[in-house]
């Protein structure tokens, strides 16, 4: 048994044989022909099947996943047709004599090496549109010597793979994708997570030919590769499979309405980026109880604008459309550096000017920010919730900016929504104690209990050596939890839960008794949390 | 022959979304329509063209229209710019 450690990119097992995929080289196709009209003719009528199978694909995929998934074929398609494009191939045919072959992966290689040369990691994606395209000419021209049909499902290991070729091997022909180059964020990643095919990729794997055809294991889950497996690794992965088949179908039943006490219980995404929600949206949820929307600002080079914010958050409530979306304002504090703003070190970041705190002092990033989300939220549902809050004046005050930069949109003259739900975060003692007020202000409030936690008992959330004693289950917590249900009730307003404890199993039906019924996890999360849920409320 | 001088002010420059706008525009028109920007030309009716320029925010580009259909054109892609 050799085994490779990689990194996993959709979860799930898969037991096999190896089925490689050869992408035809430059090389083999060298040769310069010597009738180039019969050359052009050959590639015309191959173009004419490529297109009318263009547009197949694009419907099965319409069938087969979301819109925006779809669409990767309809753009595709566009390229195929694009007069520039085939300009090149056929003079490139006619004036250097190439076989259509090679014409087509130089063109299409040209254009990749321009948008893999690009800044923009969007334009940089469109050079797996552009080979994918190639790829499907030079399989019509070819007419079926490159075809990789196999008797029996396997396990694809391939260089790269393109979104085409998995449409190309189907479904049924799939057990899992282990490939050398690949990322989470490609359009490959997100097909695999919908078609539920574990994926890795691997850099290390190196493709001998001998490896065709040999036995594999996979857990896409952890990213680990066994190549011929022994019997020990495939009874674990077998066991483990199980558990995570079992999960799906719990997962399977999205729709189902869950209630305790005659009340709906709703179940909530936490999700920090638009990778999270499609595992959320995949995972089914009720809708997204907390966008972190801090990850836009971190980790880059300089501040995103206001037009790239309001894109990324229209793509956002694009992918549901039909749920709420609680889109959390800005949260750091000193302890995370924003590009081009110099904070002031505090000795203690977890008591300084964080969450709305941050934000008031600085209001133009503020406004800039609720801007961006006024204008997303033309369409979709989306609500706006501030963080950190320890007083009335705070509220007050954050609603001000928001309603100054609505006014400021409607000068510009562009489009936006201004009755959106406005919410509060509930994580600091003092908000608790002022739940009544600060609910008369909002439409809605979300515990974030690892923060309440962290300032009731005085107990620093990273120190693991007060974990133990201070969990989120402490009795003090568990009562301010109890005090801000009453106080939402009291005032008719929504009251949700985000923070670990929503997932922590054991403190779920103390929860519910306390008459939470509304749980935020993380999408991992959603699984268990809902089948422990189902177990409460159907005893 | 009609020409149209243009700023971009799109702060994400010509990604995929306004090209294909453009590119749809000009591709319902029977003239010859090209686009001249940072000392390269190409056909306003191919996207890979367009695209492959990598066009930003602040980059000038000039648009000739030559046809039957050049004025009406011209005005449809002035309502599309970047």
């Amino acid at each position: 048994m050799k085994d490779y450690k990689g990194e996993g990119i959709v979860d799930g097992i898969a037991i096999g044989h190896i089925v490689l995929y050869r992408r035809p080289a430059l090389g083999e196709f060298e040769q310069p022909v010597q009738d180039t009209a019969a050359e052009l003719a050959r590639f015309r009528q191959a173009w004419q099947q490529a297109d009318n199978e263009m547009a197949l694909r694009y419907e099965k995929a319409q069938a087969l996943f979301q819109k925006d998934r779809a669409d990767i074929f309809a753009a595709q398609k566009l390229m195929l047709e694009d007069q520039e494009f085939i300009g090149r191939v056929e003079e490139s045919i006619l004036h250097d004599k190439r076989t259509a072959v090679y014409a087509v992966l130089q063109t299409s290689e040209f254009y990749a090496d321009v948008f893999l040369g690009m800044e923009d990691e969007l334009m940089r994606s469109k050079s797996a549109d552009i080979r994918d395209v190639s790829s499907m000419l030079v399989r019509c021209l070819c007419q079926g010597e490159n075809e990789r049909r196999t008797e029996t499902p396997g396990i694809v290991v391939a260089d790269y793979l393109l979104p085409g070729d998995l449409m190309e091997m189907g479904q049924e022909n799939l057990l899992g994708i282990i490939v050398r180059h690949g990322s989470a964020s490609s359009h490959l990643a997100i097909l695999a997570t919908e078609m539920n095919l574990p994926m890795i990729v691997c850099p290390q794997l190196e493709l001998n030919p001998d490896l065709e055809s040999r036995s594999l294991a996979m857990d896409g889950g952890e990213g680990l590769i066994f190549i011929d497996p022994d019997s020990s690794t495939i009874t674990l992965l077998k066991e483990k499979n199980q558990e995570l088949i079992y999960r799906r179908q719990v997962l399977a039943s999205t729709g189902e309405v869950l209630s305790y006490q005659s009340h709906r219980i709703e179940l909530l995404a936490n999700i920090g980026s638009i990778e999270d929600l499609r595992k959320a949206v995949a995972n089914g949820c009720d809708g997204i109880g907390l966008f972190r929307t801090e990850l836009s600002f971190l980790g880059c080079r300089r501040l995103p604008r206001e037009e790239e914010l309001t894109e990324y958050y229209r793509q956002c409530l694009d992918l549901m459309p039909d749920r709420q979306l609680v889109f959390r304002t800005l949260d750091i504090g000193s302890d995370k550096q924003i590009p081009g703003l110099s904070t002031e070190k505090e000795s203690n970041p977890a008591l300084g000017c964080r969450g709305i705190r941050f934000c008031l002092s600085h209001p133009e990033l503020f406004k800039m920010q609720l801007r961006a989300l006024l204008r997303a939220a033309v369409k979709g549902r989306a609500a706006l919730m501030f963080p950190m809050i320890t007083s009335l004046s705070e509220v007050i005050r954050a609603k001000a900016l928001l309603q100054k930069a609505a006014a400021e949109l409607k000068e510009a003259g562009l489009p936006y929504r201004d009755d959106l739900p406005l919410g509060v975060m509930i994580e600091t003692p003092a908000a608790v104690m002022l739940a009544d007020e600060l609910a008369r202000e909002v439409n809605f409030m979300s515990i974030g209990s690892n923060d309440l936690a962290q300032y009731t008992l005085a107990a620093d959330r990273e120190n693991e050596a007060l974990a133990a004693e201070f969990g989120n289950r402490h009795p003090a917590v568990m009562k301010m939890i109890g005090l801000t249900v009453e106080a939402a009730r009291r005032q008719g307003v929504g009251l949700s839960l985000c923070g670990e404890l929503g997932h922590d199993l054991e403190a779920l039906p103390e929860l519910l008794q306390l008459g939470l019924t509304r749980f935020s996890v993380s999408p991992a999360h959603l699984p268990a949390v809902k089948a422990k849920i189902r177990q409460i409320c159907k005893p | 022959m009609q020409t149209i001088t243009h700023v971009i002010q799109d702060s994400l420059g010509i990604h995929a979304r306004p090209a294909g706008l453009l590119v749809k525009t000009a591709a319902g028109f029977a003239s010859d329509i090209r686009l001249t920007a940072k000392g390269k030309t190409v056909s306003l009716k191919s996207i890979l063209g367009l695209m492959t320029l990598g066009l930003k925010q602040g980059d000038r580009m000039d648009i000739t229209l030559d046809g039957p259909d050049e004025a009406e054109a011209a005005q449809a892609l002035t309502a599309v710019l970047p």
